[in-house]
Parts: structure tokens; sequence; C-alpha cells
């Protein structure tokens, strides 16, 4: 549970993905394969539904609480702790009297919008500075990989949590912020990746070509580099949104999260445990909807790596 | 503050038989052991001068230092030393001049600071001269400042006229003057301290006395203070008020009163000073928990900003003339304040916010006090006549189900009726009330947007800028408590360059003269200064300020195993020296 | 070795430098300032707030500031001023002027703590003992209970052991710290009560100074659980991979075709050579110990240095945040040296150049 450190590794993780001129894989794209071992990967299509089924149900939290006829925002006073199941109350109220299953739903889109919203952002951020340095590494314009370094350096050098905590207390964020402050902390392990990769790309034919045609380096960066090495930045997409879903969960508890009366999982959770011997399914709803989102984010993300590494798949598996 | 007197034990021995008959010598008693969540217990400074921290007013005001007046359990107000209970002082008396400008205070000659010092004058007046020199580094002098600084009821000077007889003068007669004279008193010898008038009180800063306070008078002496973990104390072999049983008093640090309540049925901790709200029928209900209950004094409130936020302005200039406040749009019209008091159900929220365990005000004045009117009933809540109310003035349904403005008073015609309410985050409590409020006013057609903001944020927008259009806070009164609130309405606290307590710029001349005479009655006679403060709550209903919420109860939780626990609210540790404690 | 350590040590400087940049430029950026923090009370004047604003210097521009708190104002004048805050003056009338006494973190002055009035770095340097009794302990019980269970599950591979351990390291992985504490809280200290619910200490060492290993022991078995979790998962995974790398190289085969016993092969050759990755991430295992370490802190009242920050950060006490941010930083640093060093001890292919 090393928050936010989940990418130690360095390297590629796909380092030793499928060589192009083996046999069995040969004509065929890296994607197409991948896809092609994870259609045989049940559990990882296992978690990949539950997923699904839990963000349509979040996208239609309007529409269901409209059906339901509850709102995740109306109190009842006369109607606090319901047990689950009673009446119209699913999965019972909280403590003013509020429906926990739409408030559940509503909870969802912010603690899986922040989350989701965040880890694609330090995904361009950390993408689009990789390439950059990478592209730059050892050139005429050298510093701007020495200084992408040295602010790298610096980042890792303060444990991420501590210095996201220092941040968030200091500045109170909003959700919006928060997501750009989750985002900021959380892009250099991409950087690192893609620069590496970058830097073996740039010495191929290829790239020579293009340069020698008179391509211009933002050109041969982003329309030649990026899509070449794209596999290996989406790999770990899952696994980051799922460790982003645990900081936002870790953050309210410290109440430095999403501020209530807006919903989010880890708050509803911090807010509940409070009362828990009053109505321990406020405590045990949301904290599961954490564990289980988490958990199928993680074995999604094993899955993916797995199917577009087979080889390493065969050691974790 | 730990004084009790010598016919303490007597009247223990009348009070709990218990105490005496099984007659345990000194530490015997196994040890009193308290959590506090207040955060980290990082006590600011063990010298009761230099600190007023949660830790600071347990540990250092309640257990090792005595106040010049104490005060009684019994009467809950200023008592001489030999009432029955008194706890905490050293006066056996005070008389006031005729023009109720001079205290004279008789001092107890029977005290010794642990190092075997008497307590005389010197060290009173060593206290106040530290306070008001401001160079002892304290929180606590704005409370006491000379007058020279601007604070008409501030004492003017001190004086010693013999070892146990001081004098205090002030500037200007206020009833609440008991209230600066009582103050916690630190042995000047400690800090070499002669009367001098050029004695220099920055000695007192960085000085031993804040982390391991050699000398103290109170029934225990710090033992281990580590700081982030606990407070231990042991007991003192000679306290003059009788055997000290208790083998120590621990403070230990707890995270939450989530964990506080489990670790205290658990047998970890054995006394509790306010338990979570959402436990106390659990506690009651459990029989190895003895709960003494009463009408707490922290009471939390919904403030209107009256003046208009786009412009805040200081209530009077440099010259004391008036400034020009504006209006807010919407509770610039004092028919809209007094029609939401009616929209708010206080009797729901209470159940909800603190599961009931709360005291409804009728206005600002807390229930239990003396000058609170008995007759003045809370407003009930009616949302039809809330409803009524606001169409009378000018803000009528819209088709769209929300109120606009259509002839109200300062608004623009077609406003809506929409506004911001913020309270500071992580405080359950607060958080419940605004999403009731909200949700009630949306009822009647009015959109709030509530949100819960950092407490320095907070603070920083209402009594800092003024910018605000209304918020939910809490007030706590002090101990023993005045009825004198001219701190939070007077025209000098709508302030907000220096974070007056007046955010709401309620100026209302008629109520400041009202509690300005109610302060300087003659004689301070409770009787007929009740009579004025009376009038003043009948006008704070009428030109409400505030929504009038309520006041969260007290309790005090002991174990079972605690014997001769008989808490009395504000000073449930009076009679702790002779608390028995099973092992 | 010596001239490595240099280096590395040399590298680090610039690295030093933009944490303070960093760790200044968020004090900068955070709304309030220390003079809010300081004169927070209801009668505090205008005027003392303008004076302590002085006092401060923080009406400078930013990068003066940012310079002062590195190397210190004992080469600046400021005036004297007397109690009232009024500027004192000599016999000609003449206002005095004193120099300024701060000496700057860069000779070791973080200035002095809002909230406790002591030097900011003492504050933080009391806790480190709590805090690496709590962390050693994790990390040895981690990798005490992670690379047996990895190695295990590389012999076993397939099987159930197998299984089991692989998903019990992601579900734990996926539960909240702070929930699993107060799961382990409310079931071992409250229903069951077999251990103490939070502290270091019993209650009696506050009040007698005496406490048993015993006891100790007691105090430390919730917190070390909740706290190591997360490293027997990460390192018994890692070994994993790691083991069955070495179990396929040729050595391997060797020793087992020359008919050493399984047990000798599996815990001697290989596991011995697959510890060697392992050295490289327990640098960077350090920042997450730091991490994971305030929440487990926090749950169980343990007095250690992440906490001790996270009051500080909550009370606003501006000097030990930003001690607390360069400590914790210059720990990260040598975590990471240490563990390259170890990586280079243990492993005799690689060499330092």
């Amino acid at each position: 549970m090393t928050i936010l450190e989940p990418t130690a590794v360095d390297q590629n993780p796909l380092a030793n993905v499928v060589d192009l001129s083996n046999e069995e894989t040969f004509g065929k794209s890296l994607f197409a394969l991948a896809l092609g071992r994870l259609r045989r990967d049940y559990l990882t299509l296992f978690a990949l539904t539950v997923l699904l089924i839990l963000i349509i149900l979040s996208l239609l939290a309007p529409v269901i609480s409209d059906v339901l006829d509850v709102s995740y925002r109306r109190i009842g006073l006369d109607n606090t702790f319901q047990k689950i199941g009673i009446q119209k109350h699913f999965l019972g109220t909280d403590d003013v009297g509020r429906d926990q299953f739409v408030r559940l739903l509503y909870g969802g889109r912010v603690s899986l919008g922040i989350a989701v919203s965040a880890a694609l952002l330090s995904l361009v951020i950390g993408t689009s500075l990789g390439v950059i340095a990478g592209f730059y590494q050892g050139g005429r314009f050298r510093f701007v990989d020495d200084v992408m370094m040295w602010l790298i350096i610096t980042l890792n050098s303060i444990p991420t949590f501590f210095l996201l905590l220092v941040i968030t207390a200091m500045l109170s964020p909003s959700v919006g912020t928060l997501i750009l402050i989750l985002a900021f902390l959380s892009w250099t392990g991409t950087m690192r990746l893609v620069r590496g990769e970058t830097l073996s790309q740039r010495g191929r034919e290829y790239i020579v070509a293009a340069s020698a045609i008179g391509a211009s380096p933002l050109r041969i960066m982003f329309l030649h580099i990026l899509p070449n090495i794209f596999s290996i930045i989406v790999v770990n997409l899952a696994s980051d949104i799922g460790v982003l879903i645990l900081v936002e969960a870790a953050l309210s508890y410290l109440n430095l999260g999403v501020r209530p009366p807006t919903p989010s999982w880890g708050n509803m959770l911090t807010n509940a445990q409070t009362f828990f011997t009053k109505g321990v399914h406020l405590v045990i709803c949301p904290g599961s909807l954490i564990v289980i989102t988490v958990l199928c984010l993680f074995l999604v993300g094993d899955g993916v790596r797995d199917a577009f590494d087979p080889q390493a798949a065969k050691k974790v598996a | 503050m730990k004084k009790t007197l010598i016919v303490l034990m007597l009247v223990l021995s009348l009070v709990m038989p218990l105490a005496v008959t099984q007659a345990q010598g000194p530490g015997e008693g196994g040890p009193v052991v308290e959590g506090n969540f207040s955060g980290s217990v990082n006590i600011g400074s063990f010298n009761p001068l230099r600190s007023n921290d949660t830790a600071a007013g347990r540990i250092a005001d309640d257990l090792l230092f005595p106040d010049v007046i104490g005060a009684s359990p019994f009467t809950q107000y200023y008592a001489r030393v030999g009432e029955e209970g008194v706890y905490g002082g050293l006066a056996t008396d005070w008389t006031v001049s005729e023009d109720g400008l001079t205290y004279t205070v008789t001092l107890r000659q029977d005290a010794v600071w642990s190092d075997g010092t008497p307590i005389t004058a010197l060290d009173v007046k060593f206290s106040f001269e530290a306070i008001a020199s401001g160079a002892a580094d304290t929180p606590l002098t704005g409370y006491i400042n000379y007058v020279e600084d601007g604070n008409p009821t501030g004492i003017s000077e001190v004086t010693i006229i013999d070892d146990y007889t001081v004098e205090f003068k002030f500037e200007t007669a206020a009833c609440t003057a008991l209230g600066l004279i009582g103050y916690d008193v630190a042995p000047a010898h400690v800090f070499g301290y002669d009367g001098s008038p050029e004695f220099d009180f920055s000695i007192m800063v960085d000085h031993p006395m804040d982390t391991d306070p050699e000398v103290v008078f109170g029934p225990f002496e710090v033992a281990r203070f580590a700081s982030g973990e606990a407070i231990g104390l042991s007991p003192v072999e000679s306290w003059p008020e009788g055997v000290v049983i208790p083998s120590g008093y621990v403070y230990r640090d707890v995270p939450d009163q989530t964990v506080e309540v489990e670790q205290f049925l658990a047998g970890e901790l054995n006394f509790m000073d306010g338990p979570s709200v959402a436990r106390r029928d659990d506690l009651r209900a459990d029989a190895n928990t003895v709960v003494a209950d009463f009408p707490g004094n922290a009471w939390d409130f919904m403030a209107f900003n009256l003046a208009d936020p786009d412009n805040p302005q200081p209530a009077v200039d440099e010259n004391g003339d008036p400034i020009d406040q504006g209006h807010h749009p919407i509770f610039g019209d004092v028919r809209v304040r007094r029609a939401l008091q009616y929209a708010v159900d206080v009797e729901g929220i209470l159940e909800a916010a603190v599961f009931g365990e709360g005291t409804q005000m009728a206005a600002n004045t807390i229930p239990t006090s003396w000058a609170a009117d008995p007759n003045l009933a809370p407003i009930p809540y009616d949302p039809v006549k809330a409803g009524e109310m606001l169409d009378e003035a000018g803000w009528p349904l819209g088709d769209n189900g929300v109120r606009t403005c259509q002839g109200c008073m300062y608004a623009e015609e077609g406003t809506p009726f929409a506004f911001e309410l913020i309270t500071n985050q992580g405080n359950t409590r607060r958080e419940a009330i605004g999403v009731i409020i909200q949700d009630q006013l949306y009822e009647l057609g009015i959109d709030v947007d509530f949100q819960a903001i950092d407490f320095q944020t907070l603070i920083d927008t209402t009594y800092g800028a003024q910018t605000f259009d209304a918020f939910i806070l809490g007030w706590r009164e002090g101990f023993p408590s005045d009825p004198d609130q001219l701190q939070l309405f007077s025209t000098s606290s709508d302030d907000p360059a220096n974070q007056g307590s007046n955010a709401s710029s309620y100026n209302n001349p008629e109520m400041i003269d009202l509690m300005i005479k109610a302060n300087t009655v003659p004689g301070c006679d409770p009787q007929a200064r009740a009579e004025i403060y009376y009038e003043i709550q009948k006008m704070m209903q009428e030109d409400p300020p505030y929504i009038w919420l309520f006041a969260q109860n007290l309790m005090y939780a002991a174990r079972v195993e605690v014997e001769g626990f008989a808490a009395e609210p504000n000073l449930p540790l009076w009679n702790v020296h002779a608390w028995q404690i099973a092992q | 070795m010596r001239q490595y350590i240099f280096r590395r040590l040399l590298q680090a400087i610039p690295t030093l430098f933009g944490i303070t940049i960093l760790s200044y430029a968020i004090v900068v950026a955070a709304p309030g300032n220390p003079v809010a923090t300081l004169a927070f009370g209801p009668r505090t004047t205008q005027a003392q707030k303008v004076q302590l604003a002085e006092q401060l210097g923080i009406n400078d521009p930013v990068y003066k500031q940012y310079i002062r708190w590195l190397v210190g104002n004992d080469w600046q004048s400021f005036r004297t001023l007397d109690r009232r805050g009024n500027p004192v003056r000599d016999a000609d009338g003449n206002i005095e002027y004193e120099n300024g006494t701060q000496r700057g973190i860069l000779r070791g002055d973080f200035g002095t703590s809002f909230v406790s009035k002591k030097p900011a770095m003492d504050v933080l340097v009391g806790k480190i003992p709590a805090t690496l009794e709590l962390g050693g302990l994790a990390l040895l019980f981690g990798l005490g209970l992670g690379l047996p269970i990895g190695v295990l599950a590389a012999v076993w591979r397939g099987g159930w052991f197998d299984n089991i351990t692989r998903v019990m390291a992601v579900v734990f992985n996926a539960v909240p710290v702070f929930w699993l504490g107060l799961l382990l809280l409310l079931i071992f200290g409250s229903q069951l009560g077999w251990l103490p619910m939070g502290g270091r200490y019993p209650t009696n060492y506050f009040i007698t100074g005496e406490v048993t290993v015993r006891e100790r022991v007691e105090h430390l078995i919730l917190p070390v659980a909740v706290l190591s979790t997360g490293y027997v998962a990460v390192f018994s995974r890692l070994m994993r991979a790691s083991t069955l790398d070495v179990l396929s190289q040729d050595y391997i085969r060797t020793a087992q075709a020359k008919g050493l016993r399984g047990r000798q092969v599996y815990f001697v050759h290989a596991a011995r050579n697959a510890m060697i990755p392992i050295a490289t991430i327990l640098g960077p295992a350090i920042p997450g110990l730091i991490g994971g370490a305030l929440i487990t802190e926090t749950i169980f009242s343990w007095p250690g240095v992440a906490r001790t920050a996270f009051t500080a950060v909550l009370t606003q006490d501006y000097p030990v945040i930003m001690a607390s941010v360069i400590l914790v930083s210059l720990a990260t640093i040598i975590g990471y040296l240490l563990s390259d060093i170890l990586y280079a001890l243990i492993d005799p292919r690689i060499r330092l150049s």
C-alpha cells in the first residue's frame, strides 16, 4: 500500500515485448495480439464487466434517481439510519435521511471522475514531457532534458503522499484543483518510461528518414514516435486509476478530500465511521465499493499488462 | 486551578462515605486516564500564562496551577476559598469599591508552591504584568490588555497592598471585571520577578517552565511529557486539601471520538469529557459506565451578513463616525431574517445533528445562564408562516419553484432568492446542520449553495473580509459565564481589518446601549442585570443577526471503577484528588 | 566506492535545492499567511499585525524571503522594537537597529515552531526513533514474510499456494489503509480485547517510566501489521518474479542436474541471487513508508515524524511544515543512496564507475 508510488519500475514494463520477427506474431499488430489474449483471460473480463456496470450506473445516476423517485441531496429527518431494503431505499438512508444507494452512485461519479481525469491528465503531461525530453536528450537542446530530469528527481525525492497532504491542506482545493494536483504529482513515472522509449526510438531508421526529408521536430515527436510507444503508456492506466481512488479515500479520512455535501466514496465512508454503531451498512457499502472497484482496476491492469507482455505473464500468472 | 478547601474532605465524607471508609493512602488509587482527540497532545506550554489550547486548559489550568479567584461546582460561579467545593482559587474574599472601579482581593495564606515558597500577592501581580507586558509571547494578552491598548474594560493597575492583599483598578466599571481578575497564577520566584517595573518578561519565553514545570500548586505534578503521546502526572505528597488518592493522571492522545469511546469501553481510558454524541445513548446504557449530563455552553448559529458583501466596511472610521454599510440584497431586510428562523426546524436539526444531545436556543443567551429569559420561547418551526412572511417581504414563489424579488427591499427586481452558506470542513455536526438547512429552505423555494471549507479560509471570508452571505459556526461561553456579549455584537467589533467578531455588521444602537447598561449596573446585582438581558433577548428574536440554533449538551463519563466521580458542569475534576480507581 | 558515494552526494545538491524551492513555493501559494496564524485571536489589533508582518519580513519580494530563509538574516538590520511595538531611540533620537537572528536553513536554523515555540527541526527530530521503530519493523516484517512467500510461490508455481498469495496481494493492496487499521483496531482491541488500541507505551509508563518488553511488543503489533501489509504484497510478488527468472538460469539447471536437493537449490542458490533486484526497490520503498506511515500513525496515535508533520500542516505551523519537507526528503535521498550502495555491494557484476 505504498500509495501513489505504484510504478517504482523505472524500466519499460514491456521491455521484452514481442519481437516482431517472431513467427507466431508475424503480421499482426501489437494491439490485435493483446486483444486476442485478453479475450481468453476470463478473470480480467469479469473485472472489466464489473467496472463497466459500476461506471454505467454512476453515469446514469440522475436517471436512476428519477426512476426511483429519490434524490441524492434531499433529506428526511424522520427517516434517518434506515436499514437496507426499507421502502424505496435500496441501501437504506444516512444520518440525515438521504438515500444511500443514489448517493453512492453520485459519489461514484465524483470518485471515479477524479481518479480517471487525474490519471488521464497525468498521462498526457508525462507523455508529452517524456517525448520532448527524450527527443532532445544529449543534443543541442539537452538543457530541456536536464531541467526535466532535475524536476523529476526533485519531485521523486519528496514522498508523494506527504507532498500531496501538505499541498491539499494548505490550498484546500476544489474538485477541479484536486484533479490538477493529483495529476501534477503522479506524472513522473510515465514521463521516465516515455523518455526512455523515445530515446531508443530516436535512433531508428524511420525517424532518421523523417528528419532527413525535413519533418519538424514536433511532427516527428507526436506523429512518428508517439504512436510507436503508445502501448507502454496505457498499460499502467487501470492500476493508476485504482491507486488514485485509494488516495482520494485516504485524503477524505484526513478531512482533506472532496468536501461535503458533495458525495464521494471516501467522504461517505469517513463520515459514516462516526456513527458506525447506528448504521453499519453506511460503512460497509462505500467501503466495499472502494475495495471492489480498486480490486477490479488492479486485476484489469494486470490483465492488460499480461496481454501486452506474454512472457511476463508466464512469470506472474 | 486546583484549589479546594480544608473543609473539602469534610464535605466529601458526607457526600461520599465510600471515599472515607476505604481509607486508601496517597497514590494507591490507580491512575485517571483521559483521552484527548483535539489533535496531538501538544501542549503549547505548561506555563498557564503562555498558552490556552485544549491540553493546557486541562493540564496546566485545571490540574497544575491556581486561579486568582476560584469557582464553585455547585453555584457555577466565582466563589471564595472556604465555600463548598470551591475549585481552583486563591481568593478568600474580595470587595468592590463604591464606584465599581477598584477590586480588593484577599488571598489565602496557607497556599505554598511545590518547592515550599508561599503563594503571595507578588505572584498575582507577576501574572498580570506578564500577560499585559506583551513580552511573554502569550495568547492571553488580548484578553486582559491594559486600557491604553484600547480595551475599555481592561485592568489599568495591579497594586500589592500587603503579602496577601492585591488591588485591581479598572478604568471603567463593568460587571465582567471578575472574569478579568480570575486568571491563572504562575510562580514569580521561578522567573526571578521582584516587582520592579523594569522587569523583562521575555525571560518567560523558552523558559524550562514551558516544558518541565517543577514548581506547581495542584494535586499532581508533571511526571512525563511526550508530545503527540501523552502527558503523565504523578500525585503530590503534600496537597493541603487532602490526600491525593489516584496514582496519577494520564492525558492520552486518541485519534478521534470514535476510537476514544472504544478505548473507554475497553477500559483503556476511564474518564471522558464530551464523548461522541453518536455514542452517548450506548454509554448511558452501559453497566460499566457512569455518566453525568448537563446543558452545554457552546452554541451553534447561522450568521447572516446584513451589510453589502461586495463592499465590506468597518462600522466606524478613524474619527469614530459611522460608515455606510450598504445592505445585503437579501438579508438586509429584517423581515427576511425573521422569516428564515421560522423556516428552519431546529428541533429536527438537534435530533439529526447531535442525536438530541443539545438544548434549543431561544435567542443569544445559553439556556442555562441566569440571564436567560425563562418565559421567552424559541421561535417555532412553521414553514407556512415563513412562506407568508417571505411573500410579504417581496419574495414570492415564481413559476419555476424559486422565490424571486418582486418588490423586495434591497435586491434588484427578478433576483432569485439564492445565497451561499459556508461552514468549516471536518465538523460532521455543522455539515449536517448545513445540509438540513439547505434542504428545508429548498422546500420554501430558496436556493442555498452549501459548502464546507477549511477553517482558515472560513475565518478569512467571514470575520476577515466580510464578503460572505451566511455561515454556520459556534461560540463557546467562558466559565464562569457572563451574559455580556458586547464583544460579539458591538459596533467596534464590526471591523473586518481586525477580524472583529461582529462579521454580520449587526449595528443596533439600542441593543448596544442596553448591553452597556446591563454590564454597568451598580453593584452588579444579577436580578437587575437579568431584567435588561431579557429585553435584549426579545430584541434579538425580533431583529436577529443569526438564526438561533442550539447549545450542545455536556457529558462527562467515567468507568464504574472510578469511585468518587461526581462531575459538575464545567468542573468535572473538582474532587479528582479523592477519586478511587480500583485496579 | 568512496568516490562513488561522494559523487552521488554531489548530485544530491541540485535536488535539495529544488526541494527548498518547492517547499517554499507551497507556503507562498497557500492562502493566509504566518501573520494570520500567529495573530489569530479576537482582540489582535491591526497595528500588532503590521508589526508582526514587519518582523517576519513577509512584505518583501518572495525571492528575498526565500533567500533569507535559506541563508538567514543575521547580516541584516532591523529596527529594535520595545514592548509596545514602537521603535527604540537612542539618546540623540535616532532609531536603534539590531542584527537579525535567523541563521537560515543552510546553517541548520529552521526557525521556531509557532505552536510549541521550540526549534522546528528539534520538534521533528525527537520523533525519529518512533518512526524508525515502526517503519523499520514494518519493513523487516514485510521482507521476512514477503521473500519466503515469493520463493515458495515461485517453486510451487501455478499451485494453490501461488494462487492464494497472488489474490491476497491484490486484495490487500485494494483495501484503504485507514479502513484496514480501524477494522483491526475494532476486532483485536475492542471486540477481543487482546491488544491495546493505540499509543506507543502503556498508561503507567507516563507516570512511573516503567515499561516491559511485552507491553512494547503489544503496542507494536497492530500498527506494524497494518503498515507491513503493503510490503508483504509488493515484496512477495517481486520475489516470485525474480526467483522464476533465476530458476530458468543455466547454473540452477546445472545444480539440479548434478543432483543437488530441491530445498538446497531453491533457498541457497536461487533465492540468494533472486534477492538482488529486491535491493533496488528498498530505496523507493522509503517514501512509500513515510506516506503509508502517516495514516497508520494517525489511527494508532503513534507519535512519529509523519503525524507530527501532519499536525503542523493542520495548525499552519509553517516552520515545522517546511522543516518536515526537507527532513523527509533528505531521508528519501539517503534511502535511495543506501539502496544503490547495497545493490552494488551484493551484486558483484555491478562496477562503480
